[in-house]
């Protein structure tokens, strides 16, 4: 097994060869609703999957391609990105564990496809007072901008940036 | 008929007293877009007084592949075409936002990077990398024509030269500068600008650009352009001819802007041979230097070195790439040539010599199997498609070339990054990054570098506007193809309270990715083919290209150009996109469903009884009806109106219908209108969202068809926030959908069904499409027990 710094100059290319041009867009979105009958919140998330790679590369410091990697060691190192940075909290503070549900592929037709991660929350006390941090690839892009549509009575589009990335999803009144 | 007219008008004056409500929208921009004059005039197009200042260089340049470093001298000749006297000029030294004390090192741009706040061995890496570095340009010589050193006062990237005496009007001023700096190692140090080192081989490829000093744009509407470069905003500069001698190695290969004067001295006579016949080849790109011959040179040394002069006329910038490691490939592109042919035929100029203009591409053993296969095409492809929206490509030759740098554009040359895996395969999205990013910076030759609008304070202008046109030649690469990742999220973009309006300056907009190329080409996407039409945007967009090339245009010279081209009045749509925070949300609230009444009692009479004993009955009513009842058990008790019919028509009723038809007689109206058979509906609209839009329409029928309707934008004209049509049909109508193929980037689908349905989350249709099928599961049993009873026994 190379050592990380062996591997280093290899994944320092491998950065390179999947970021684009510059002003290159970072940005992601996501739908989430609540589900009374499950009690869950049903969060669907589009990111690209060149930045999600990125991402998963420098968490386990090891190469990951959504074409190469087994899917099933793919989706424990999402699920781990997600752990960290997509975090849901319930109105006493607890932290809520998702629930894997699958993926979805973008067409992939596309010099930059994107890919859609469903999972869903449990919120057995509804979503009054819950609050949510959305800080996924905003170690990666100082510029990322994470927009969320809540469907709910009404739809509000919510938009986390790094810097801003807790807000409570629906306030008590 | 005169209470008719008196109807009408006191209906019309209702309406205006109601619209106090914001009209707006529809106000002509006027106010808001700067005065026409004699430089920029009213219909868009440059004026009589237009002007613009150019500079003219003529370099010589080193590139020392040991050092790695450039080292140069230039003689500038900067023209004062304005009418002011200048007394100082400026000059960009953008290599100095790579220096020590540049204002990007305390925040290095991490729009292509990793986040240095996180401790990892690449951050570290980068870090060490950023201490390391000192890029900053040292100026060694500054002086006149005569060799009299020149007073200057450099302020990090922008340094400001003092003139002995003020530059007249009309007048040239010629400076001589010599300057040297050390090349950034790209993997470390992101830049636009850099070289790659390949461990294998010991080899780099240099792709060098922003690496003289260039004169800053002198503006008729902003005076100087000397903003600091912080990386982000790119570049405003001047035209002006190019005479450059670059002096390398002497195997390595070289792509640079402009035409190469001295072939027979750097080039091989295979290499001249190959190139006159790539000259005649319009169909596939055919090797000027090959890979095995690329492969043999990665292992040599240089023997001394060569001297490459390159001439470019009527460029803003130069750029030039060099290496031993390239492949060279090359092909002409059909129907382009240089000087470009006139459109009109005839006369002594087409007896006129014309080579074709040359797409080129360099890149190294790694960059194949895919660089050989699609850049040149690519690119030639790219040039007939923009030339067809724009102009005929005015220059000679047209490079993509592999290296470092991500994606970045330069007159007649760009870098672009997409290469295969390591072991030569490739995943089918860096495919589409390669052919996409050599669109969109061969496009780049278009916008900026011949429209020659100013990045830095409106970077739409040619992001956009380039854009725009990339999305219409990758539609004609191949079917389906998916556009980049800057035009996705606009619906969600647009849904957000807290956004910019384009116009803002790009200096200061932080969702730069969806104000200068998303929301702009959404904008002329739909102004394209659901305002104008094809046939005039193309016409307007086309005029606007020719008007401005080698000049410099401002967005109201755009805005201007599309409306007096096209001529239709479009300050609404510029007011909208580009001006406000609006989006689109439109509503269908209600359709009412109304029928004519004939008038006729003989036909109305009964009619109404007919819905009346179709309405349904009460309960208690029919409970009750079977009680007895008094006028049965007394039937004195009944009279006339017991036994009349509703239905039965009085005399009064029919003089009154007769009079009215001998009315409608002597007015001359055909009394047969009132029997109209058709349904009326009213569909009432309302733009929740703001943005003016026209509105797209479908109608589905009762007995199974549906329509398409257009209704223009001007429906909201006197009142933006509700609309409504009457919809006059024989049909029945069973449903009305409003942006039914979901191209207006509308932010509330739900809102645009009438009646209302709801609309799924992505979640619940992806858990749907992952419900078993019963039907499957049942109509095939488990193959394994059928084969376990054919199997024979043994």
């Amino acid at each position: 097994m190379p050592s990380l710094l062996q591997r280093l100059p290899l994944l320092l290319t491998l950065a390179f060869s999947t970021l684009l041009h510059a002003h290159s867009l970072h940005q992601s979105t996501a739908e989430a609703e609540y589900n009374p009958t499950t009690q869950k919140l049903e969060v669907s998330l589009t990111v690209f999957i060149n930045d999600l790679e990125l991402a998963l590369m420098r968490q386990s410091e090891r190469l990951i391609s959504i074409d190469k990697t087994p899917a099933a060691e793919f989706d424990a190192h999402i699920q781990a990105y997600l752990a960290k940075t997509f975090v849901v909290t319930d109105a006493d503070g607890k932290t809520m564990k998702p629930e894997w549900v699958g993926r979805e592929l973008g067409s992939l037709k596309n010099d930059d496809p994107t890919v859609t991660l469903f999972f869903a929350i449990p919120l057995p006390e509804g979503l009054v007072g819950t609050s949510l941090l959305h800080s996924v690839l905003c170690d990666l892009f100082q510029d990322q901008t994470n927009l969320l549509l809540l469907r709910n009575t009404q739809k509000v589009e919510f938009k986390f940036v790094r810097g801003d990335s807790a807000k409570q999803l629906f306030s008590p009144k | 008929m005169n209470r008719l007219l008196l109807f009408l008008s006191a209906a019309l004056s209702v309406a205006f007293a109601e619209s106090g409500l914001p009209v707006g929208k529809f106000q002509q921009l006027d106010q808001t877009v700067p005065t026409p004059s004699p430089l920029r005039n009213a219909s868009g197009a440059p004026g009589t007084a237009y002007w613009q200042n150019r500079a003219d260089y003529d370099i010589n340049v080193e590139l020392d592949d040991v050092k790695r470093t450039i080292s140069a001298e230039a003689t500038v000749t900067y023209h004062n075409a304005s009418p002011d006297a200048l007394t100082y000029l400026w000059v960009q030294l953008d290599q100095n936002y790579l220096s020590h004390n540049a204002d990007s090192r305390a925040v290095p741009n991490t729009k292509r990077g990793v986040d240095l706040t996180k401790f990892s061995y690449s951050a570290l890496d980068r870090l060490v990398a950023y201490e390391e570095y000192d890029g900053e340009m040292k100026i060694s010589k500054l002086t006149d024509a005569k060799g009299e050193a020149l007073p200057h006062s450099i302020v990090k990237t922008m340094l400001r030269l003092d003139l002995p005496e003020p530059l007249a009007a009309g007048a040239n001023f010629v400076f001589k500068i010599a300057w040297s700096y050390p090349i950034n190692d790209c993997e470390r140090i992101n830049a636009r600008t850099g070289y790659e080192f390949f461990k294998e081989d010991g080899n780099c490829i240099y792709t060098i650009a922003q690496w003289f000093p260039r004169m800053a744009a002198y503006t008729d509407y902003a005076g100087w352009i000397n903003k600091q470069f912080l990386g982000t905003g790119e570049f405003t500069l001047e035209f002006g001819n190019y005479k450059v001698s670059l002096t390398v190695p002497d195997d390595h290969l070289v792509a640079a802007t402009g035409a190469l004067q001295n072939a027979d001295t750097v080039l091989t006579e295979t290499q001249r041979e190959r190139l006159k016949k790539a000259q005649g080849e319009t169909k596939k790109p055919m090797f000027i230097v090959t890979p095995e011959e690329a492969k043999a040179a990665e292992k040599g040394k240089p023997k001394g070195k060569k001297t490459w002069i390159f001439q470019a006329d009527n460029v803003r910038d130069f750029a030039f790439a060099s290496s031993r490691k390239f492949i060279w490939d090359a092909m002409a592109v059909e129907g382009a040539t240089y000087p470009p042919t006139p459109e009109r035929k005839g006369g002594i100029a087409d007896r006129m010599y014309r080579p074709p203009v040359m797409a080129m591409s360099l890149y190294p053993k790694e960059g194949m199997p895919l660089w050989d296969k699609y850049s040149t095409h690519a690119i030639a492809h790219t040039i007939q498609v923009y030339s067809k929206y724009t102009f005929a490509y005015p220059y000679p030759v047209a490079w993509s070339v592999n290296g470092p740098v991500g994606g970045m554009e330069y007159p007649m040359i760009c870098f672009n990054g997409p290469r295969p895996e390591k072991d030569g395969t490739y995943p089918e999205r860096t495919k589409y990054a390669l052919i996409g990013v050599v669109i969109h910076e061969v496009g780049h030759n278009y916008f900026p570098m011949i429209v020659n609008s100013d990045e830095r304070q409106w970077t739409w202008m040619d992001e956009g506007l380039n854009s725009f046109v990339e999305y219409l030649t990758e539609e004609e690469w191949e079917n389906d193809w998916n556009h980049r990742r800057n035009e996705r999220g606009m619906v969600d973009y647009m849904r957000l309270t807290d956004r910019v309006p384009v116009m803002t300056n790009s200096e200061s907009i932080a969702d730069l990715g969806p104000n200068a190329y998303g929301q702009p080409t959404a904008a002329l996407n739909i102004l394209r083919e659901h305002i104008l039409g094809r046939e005039a945007f193309d016409h307007a967009f086309k005029t606007y290209a020719r008007r401005w090339m080698f000049k410099r245009p401002t967005p109201s010279d755009f805005f201007r150009t599309m409306e007096d081209a096209s001529g239709v009045d479009l300050d609404w749509f510029w007011r909208g996109w580009f001006y406000s925070v609006d989006h689109v949300d439109v509503s269908i609230d209600e359709v009412r469903w109304m029928q004519l009444d004939t008038r006729d009692p003989a036909i109305e009479k009964p009619k109404k009884k007919k819905e009346k004993d179709e309405l349904p009955q009460t309960l208690t009513k029919e409970r009750n009806y079977t009680l007895p009842k008094r006028v049965d058990l007394f039937p004195e008790l009944k009279d006339f109106y017991d036994n009349f019919d509703e239905a039965t028509v009085l005399p009064s009723e029919k003089k009154k219908f007769e009079s009215l038809l001998k009315e409608l007689k002597e007015e001359e109206i055909d009394p047969k209108l009132l029997q109209t058979k058709h349904n009326f509906y009213v569909i009432e609209m309302s733009n929740v969202g703001g943005l003016v839009m026209p509105v797209l329409l479908k109608i589905d029928y009762t007995d199974g068809t549906s329509e398409e309707l257009k209704l223009p934008a001007e429906i909201w004209r006197f009142n933006t926030e509700r609309a409504s049509k009457l919809l006059f049909t024989k049909k029945e109508l069973k449903a009305v959908t409003f942006d039914p193929r979901q191209e207006l980037v509308d932010t509330d689908v739900e809102n645009n069904f009438w009646p209302r349905r709801p609309v799924k989350s992505k979640f619940q249709l992806f858990k749907d499409e992952k419900a078993p099928n019963p039907m499957r599961e049942l109509t095939k049993p488990e193959k394994k027990d059928d084969e376990k009873k054919a199997a024979p026994k043994k």
